[in-house]
């Protein structure tokens, strides 16, 4: 397979964000996402298991992702 | 909550009374009878808003099947609904239906309340398990018009980067050796299954995707792809590349685009 341009960047920022301190994975993060999100709503000090999800959702994209949308749809009903 | 539950009770007992004159504010007895989710139409914002239960009762009137259960179930679907459809709606170029995911996850949620820790809020815990639900969806949607190439491993599943790159004008000398390093390091440090996950993910494919297309978990698929990252990041490294020099690659991408 040959990577178009785009490809070839996009593989390069993801060796250039990647650290070993991620020690959650999916499942891990998927658990103590809401507790996260509230965390980070309030401002409240991240202790050292939602440090580790803040460490995951910057190296995985797609738990990034999720925690985005989860916060436009609480922000959408906080006033309810 | 002795408040909200007498106010239920009125509001119960009210809903029983006719009207012609909704939104009005005002009662009638010569029309037609309407249900209890109808009082908003009658009542003032402020009554309607001040029966709402707020996160905690939410919770307790649900775990424990008080007389609020079925009241709590209603607000906690109108909020998922309203938040599902705020998230979600027009992601992946596909269509949502915010109702169908709100009733999936309102089954989940009432068969593991007892999993439900307090150390987030309740709606939020009910809400992520909602995004995480409409997402997967739409990603199965959006994955099922994909090609599958990606996953093929009749060409040894390579990953060719330097024809492009090495073709791209503008690219100074430097970052043709970079990219030149890069493939070799794939070529030589991953195995044929990252290369794979490497591959679809590139091509846009989402960790539960790809999970689905190789018959494995979410976490393991993103565990190949961490370490395969963490293999060539070291592996420029060890020839004297760091993070700046990857930076400088990425910006010269960014000026021929």
């Amino acid at each position: 397979m040959k990577l178009t341009t785009d490809q070839t960047f996009e593989l390069s920022k993801l060796i250039q964000s990647v650290t070993d301190k991620d020690s959650l994975g999916c499942d891990g993060c998927s658990e103590l996402m809401g507790e996260y999100a509230d965390a980070m709503r309030s401002g409240i000090e991240l202790g050292s298991a939602l440090l580790a999800v803040n460490a995951h959702i910057e190296q995985c994209r797609c738990c990034k992702y999720e925690y985005r949308m989860l916060l436009i749809a609480l922000e959408e009903v906080a006033d309810l | 909550m002795n408040f909200l539950l007498e106010f239920h009770k009125f509001a119960v007992r009210s809903s029983k009374v006719t009207t012609s004159n909704r939104g009005t504010g005002g009662f009638s007895a010569d029309s037609e009878e309407f249900p209890l989710d109808g009082l908003g139409d009658i009542w003032p914002d402020e009554a309607r808003r001040r029966m709402r239960l707020n996160d905690s009762e939410l919770y307790e009137a649900i775990r424990s099947g008080s007389e609020l259960r079925d009241e709590a179930i209603a607000q906690l679907r109108e909020l998922l609904i309203r938040g599902l459809s705020k998230a979600l709606t027009g992601r992946y170029g596909k269509p949502f239906n915010a109702e169908d995911v709100a009733q999936e996850t309102l089954m989940k949620v009432l068969n593991s309340i007892d999993q439900y820790s307090g150390r987030s809020k309740f709606v939020t815990w009910a809400m992520a398990i909602a995004i995480r639900i409409g997402i997967s969806d739409l990603r199965k949607k959006y994955h099922a018009d994909q090609s599958l190439d990606s996953f093929r491993t009749d060409d040894g599943a390579k990953i060719d980067i330097t024809t492009t790159v090495t073709l791209t004008p503008g690219l100074e000398f430097s970052n043709r050796e970079f990219a030149k390093l890069l493939q070799q390091l794939i070529d030589s440090e991953l195995t044929e299954k990252q290369r794979v996950v490497v591959r679809a993910f590139l091509s846009d494919y989402s960790t539960d995707g790809i999970a689905d297309g190789l018959g494995m978990t979410r976490n393991a698929i993103y565990k190949l792809l961490h370490d395969a990252r963490l293999k060539l990041k070291t592996g420029l490294e060890s020839h004297g590349y760091d993070s700046d020099d990857i930076a400088s690659f990425l910006a010269s991408g960014e000026s021929i685009k």
